[in-house]
C-alpha cells in the first residue's frame, strides 16, 4: 500500500502533466474551427471513397421505390402540360390561351387524365404484338385509352379491360392505326405497321406532292379521341416515291422501344363517351 | 513568501507586457515575439513539478484568453515546463549540480544564457507555429517562421535578462 501511495507522489506531477495536455487539446479541439476543418477534411480522405462506394452498392435496393416516385411525379407534371385541356378556338384573340369566363378569370377544362401502371407482358417479335398490364377496369382502365411510354412516346391503345389486367395493342400490331402528323408541313396521316420489325412502321396516306424529309418528327394528330396531340410517335428514318401509288411510302422509327417498357401511363378521355355519341349518329346513316 | 509575492508579481507584469505591448509588435508581418513565458523560464526547478504544470497551464490560458486562440498556448507553455530539465541537463552535461538552479546573467555566462533560453523559445515558438498551422505540407513555413519569431524573442528575452534580472555574485 505504501509502495502504491509513494508511486503516486512520485509521479503524481506527471498525471498532472497529462491531464492538463488533454485539456488543452480537448479545448483547442472544441474551439479552433480552422484546425477542426482540416481533421475533418484529413479523416474524410480516409472514410470518403469508402462510403461513395458503399452508399453507390445501398442505392441500387433502392431504385424500385425511387423508380415509383419518379412515375408518380412525372403523373403529376404531364397532368398539367397543355395539351391536357381544352381551350378557346372561337376568335382570332383567344387562340390558343385557355379560355375566360365572363369574369376574366381563366377556366381550364381538363379534356384528359393520366394513369400509370406496369407491364406485366409483352411480345415484341410475334406477328400480333401485344402487351398486357397490371391495371383493369377496378382502377378505371377502360378500352380504347392511350397508352404512352415513361418518355411520353406513344405505345398503343387498350383493348381490353378485366377486372385488375389490361391489354393493349402496342403500335406494333397490325390492327393498330394512329392518326398522325407530319411535324414541319402539319400533314395528317396514319401511322400503321406492315414490316415484321419492332421498332419501325409506316406513315400512309401522305401524298406524293408533299415534301417530307428524312428527320421530321411524327406526333398524334389529336383528331382520334383517343391520343392528346402532340405526343410524339416516331421520326421518319427512310422514304420513297412509288411510280403507280399516288401517296408516298415513309418508314418511321418509333420513339418508343417496345423491347424495354417496363412502366406505361395510360391516357384517359373525359369527355370520350360524349364525343362518341355525337360520332354514332353517323355511322347510323 | 517573497519569492512567491515576486514571482507571481513577475507573472502579472509580463502576462500584461504580453497582452498590451507585445501582441501588437509585427516584425515584418509575421513575428510577434512571446516574451511572457520569461517568468516561466525563471521558474526553479527545485519547485514541485505538480505546480510548475499548473502555473504553465495557467499562464497559457491567460494569454490564450486574449489571443482567441484557445488551448496552443497552454499546450505549448505544458510542453516547454516538461523539456526545461532535459534541455538543461543537454547544455550543462549529464553532471547533476548541487547548486540552486538560478539561469540568471552573473550566475551563469551569456553562452550558455543564450543556448537555455534560444532552445526553449525555439521549441515553444514551434509548437504554437505548428497547432496554429496545422498543416505538414507546410512544415518550411513553420520551420522558418518559428525560427525567425525564437530568434526575435531569445533577443529580447535575453535583452531583458541583461537589463533587469543581472544578479551580482
Amino acid at each position: 500500500m505504501n509502495a502504491l501511495r509513494d508511486f503516486l507522489i512520485k509521479y503524481f506531477h506527471v498525471f498532472v502533466f497529462v491531464v492538463l495536455l488533454v485539456l488543452s487539446i480537448v479545448w483547442m479541439y472544441n474551439s479552433m474551427h480552422y484546425q477542426k476543418i482540416l481533421f475533418h477534411n484529413a479523416t474524410h480522405s480516409i472514410t470518403g471513397p469508402l462510403n461513395q462506394r458503399w452508399s453507390k452498392l445501398l442505392r441500387h435496393f433502392q431504385l424500385a421505390n425511387e423508380n415509383e416516385q419518379l412515375v408518380a411525379e412525372n403523373l403529376k407534371l404531364l397532368r398539367e402540360k397543355e395539351n391536357m385541356f381544352l381551350y378557346s378556338l372561337d376568335t382570332v384573340y383567344t387562340y390558343s390561351t385557355k379560355d375566360t369566363n365572363r369574369y376574366g378569370k381563366i377556366v381550364e377544362k381538363r379534356m384528359y387524365d393520366y394513369f400509370s401502371a406496369n407491364v406485366v407482358f409483352k411480345t415484341t417479335h410475334k406477328k400480333h404484338n401485344y402487351i398486357i398490364i397490371d391495371k383493369g377496369y377496378n382502377d378505371g382502365v377502360t378500352s380504347d385509352m392511350a397508352v404512352l411510354s415513361l418518355q411520353g412516346a406513344v405505345v398503343g391503345v387498350v383493348k381490353e379491360a378485366s377486372a385488375n389486367f389490361s391489354s393493349i395493342i402496342p403500335l406494333i400490331n397490325p390492327n393498330s392505326r394512329t392518326s398522325a402528323r407530319v411535324s414541319p408541313i402539319n400533314q395528317i396521316g396514319t401511322v400503321v405497321w406492315e414490316d415484321n420489325e419492332p421498332d419501325i412502321g409506316n406513315l400512309i396516306d401522305i401524298p406524293q406532292h408533299l415534301i417530307v424529309n428524312v428527320g421530321d418528327s411524327i406526333f398524334t394528330s389529336g383528331f382520334s379521341s383517343v391520343f392528346p396531340q402532340n405526343l410524339l410517335i416516331g421520326k421518319v428514318v427512310d422514304k420513297y416515291d412509288n411510280e403507280k401509288n399516288t401517296f408516298l411510302t415513309i418508314k418511321v422509327k418509333f420513339a418508343t422501344d417496345f423491347r424495354t417498357i417496363n412502366s406505361v401511363y395510360l391516357i384517359k378521355n373525359i369527355y370520350r363517351s360524349e364525343i362518341d355519341s355525337l360520332k354514332t349518329s353517323f355511322q347510323d346513316e | 513568501m517573497n519569492s512567491i509575492a515576486s514571482n507571481l508579481f513577475r507573472f502579472v507584469i509580463f502576462i500584461a507586457l504580453q497582452v498590451f505591448i507585445f501582441n501588437y509588435v509585427h516584425l515584418f508581418g509575421f513575428i510577434n515575439p512571446q516574451v511572457y513565458i520569461l517568468p516561466l523560464l525563471l521558474l526553479p526547478l527545485e519547485m514541485k513539478k505538480t505546480f510548475q504544470y499548473l502555473i504553465a497551464f495557467i499562464t497559457g490560458y491567460f494569454i490564450d484568453m486574449f489571443f482567441q486562440t484557445y488551448g496552443i498556448h497552454s499546450l505549448a507553455c505544458l510542453l516547454l515546463i516538461y523539456f526545461k530539465p532535459i534541455w538543461v541537463s543537454i547544455i550543462t552535461g549529464v553532471r547533476t549540480t548541487d547548486e540552486v538552479f538560478k539561469p540568471l546573467p552573473g550566475e551563469k555566462d551569456l553562452k550558455w544564457i543564450l543556448a537555455y533560453v534560444g532552445g526553449l523559445v525555439f521549441l515553444h515558438q514551434l509548437t504554437i507555429t505548428m497547432l496554429e498551422t496545422f498543416n505538414m505540407r507546410e512544415i518550411l513555413m513553420i520551420l522558418w517562421v518559428s525560427l525567425a519569431t525564437a530568434l526575435v524573442t531569445t533577443i529580447l528575452i535575453v535583452s531583458i535578462l541583461y537589463i533587469f534580472f543581472y544578479s551580482k555574485k
